[in-house]
């Protein structure tokens, strides 16, 4: 893993105004071979994976029978019978069981490439000036840092320009870094990237995205067609939609100067928990405590004030607008 | 009052009705097809995991089990086969009609429209 400044206002300068990098090689690559292989994902996930043209880029989320959240992958197109997806860390094993569970013999072979291979992130407005090729959005193209070949890969996300820097060699990872470095781009930590995704309002697998979140109260609806007819778990998210049946929800929340809110801190109204907050990060540009939460769903108009152990917080609009936040 | 109970469907063949089988060969036959069967599988899909697959075809493949019923030919899958033993397939025509319609009573679900079940 390369190292990343600790400071994370200094990551959080460069992903604002700069460019920054992120060693993500932790974060699962599955081969995925055959010509029934996007089809099989297909029927099992919420966004269109058929009908994808060579180098498009694709986030879908693979749902249960009872339409909860699996895992969300991105898929990029290297042809017709050849795709890369990428998953979170440590989920590549389960997702290639899921899908293998329910292949009866059709063209289609998955395979692990996590181990020896490498992943960078670069995001930030000034991306474009690393002066590297850089696919358009949702997109993935073969291209070079410094002599040595990679895929990159611009996925959907953050407002700001997002790519994945694929690296097939592992021996190369630190060599890219360097040349990214050198082109300008700063190392930012994690946590650095946590408070932009939280200002973002996105959710992560770290907090709002488990096995037991349906992909709209996460608010991954952008990842969901609602046309493309059946898949797994498809009639319930079909029937959340329409009958707008979700329970609960993710919103921010603005808090208190000084609060020391905490991932897990249950949200009360009238003395009844009607939710708990999820992430919680020190928003620079905000000046101050922001979080993520799922509340009711009665509970969570912008505006509405709801209570926890650490004082009053105030549900917000997501994204974070910073005119709203603290009043500036 | 004697009721007159159905025989059950053995739960280690696949029965296809004399209606259902009746239609498959009108089928075949406005396709000008003389040698035929009626491939019945399942593959990954549907709303609740698992779908019905049917296709009239020339023969069975090396992997078909195969199941007369009605002077008509069904080919089976291996794999498949795991999840239909005991179905019976039957067709219900007429305006409302769902076509074919698959009694499966390895499926401990069935999504509305009856094309996908999990088991």
């Amino acid at each position: 893993m390369q190292a990343s400044s600790t400071n994370i206002e200094v990551g959080y300068d460069a992903l604002s105004n700069g460019v920054a990098i992120l060693d993500r090689s932790h974060m699962g690559r599955i081969l995925a071979s055959g010509s029934d292989a996007l089809d099989l994902i297909n029927r099992f996930s919420t966004n269109e994976t058929v009908g994808l043209s060579d180098g498009d880029v694709v986030v879908t989320v693979l749902t249960s029978d009872i339409g909860r959240v699996m895992e969300l992958i991105t898929i990029a197109r290297r042809s017709a019978t050849e795709s890369v997806i990428m998953t979170g860390p440590g989920a590549e094993n389960s997702v290639i069981d899921w899908l293998n569970r329910y292949n009866f013999g059709e063209d289609c072979k998955f395979s692990v490439f996590t181990e020896g291979s490498g992943q960078i992130t670069i995001s930030g407005s000034e991306a474009a000036d690393l002066g590297i090729d850089l696919p358009e959005l949702d997109h993935v193209i073969a291209s070079e840092i410094s002599g040595m070949s990679v895929e990159i890969t611009h996925t959907p996300g953050p407002s700001l320009p997002s790519y994945e820097v694929l690296i097939q060699n592992a021996d190369q990872i630190s060599d890219v870094w360097d040349a990214l470095v050198s082109a300008g781009a700063t190392p930012a930590s994690e946590d650095a990237f946590d408070v932009l995704r939280v200002e973002q309002g996105l959710p992560a697998r770290s907090g709002e995205i488990t096995d037991d979140t349906n992909p709209i109260e996460a608010r991954l609806e952008s990842y969901i067609s609602f046309t493309k007819g059946c898949y797994m778990g498809q009639e319930v998210i079909a029937r959340l939609d329409t009958y707008d049946k979700i329970q609960r929800r993710l919103v921010g929340l603005l808090t208190q100067s000084g609060s020391s809110l905490s991932e897990g801190t249950p949200l009360k109204v009238d003395d009844r928990e009607i939710g708990r907050v999820t992430s919680v990060v020190e928003s620079p540009s905000l000046g101050g405590t922001i979080a993520l939460a799922y509340v009711r769903k009665a509970h969570a108009e912008p505006g509405m004030t709801l209570d926890s152990v650490h004082g009053p917080v105030s549900v917000s609009e997501l994204p974070f607008s910073a005119v709203q936040a603290f009043g500036k | 009052m004697v009721s007159a109970s159905k025989p059950a469907i053995p739960a280690n063949t696949i029965f296809i009705t004399e209606k259902a089988a009746s239609k498959v060969k009108e089928y075949a036959a406005r396709d000008g097809m003389n040698q035929f069967g009626l491939k019945v599988a399942v593959k990954g899909g549907g709303c609740s995991g698992l779908e019905y697959v049917l296709d009239i075809v020339n023969g069975p493949t090396e992997d078909d089990k195969v199941i007369v019923h009605h002077e008509l030919e069904l080919y089976v899958p291996k794999l498949s086969y795991v999840y239909l033993a005991g179905t019976e397939l039957d067709f219900s025509d007429g305006l409302n009609g769902k076509g074919f319609i698959f009694k499966n009573p390895n499926a401990n679900r069935t999504c509305g429209c009856g094309d996908s079940f999990s088991a």
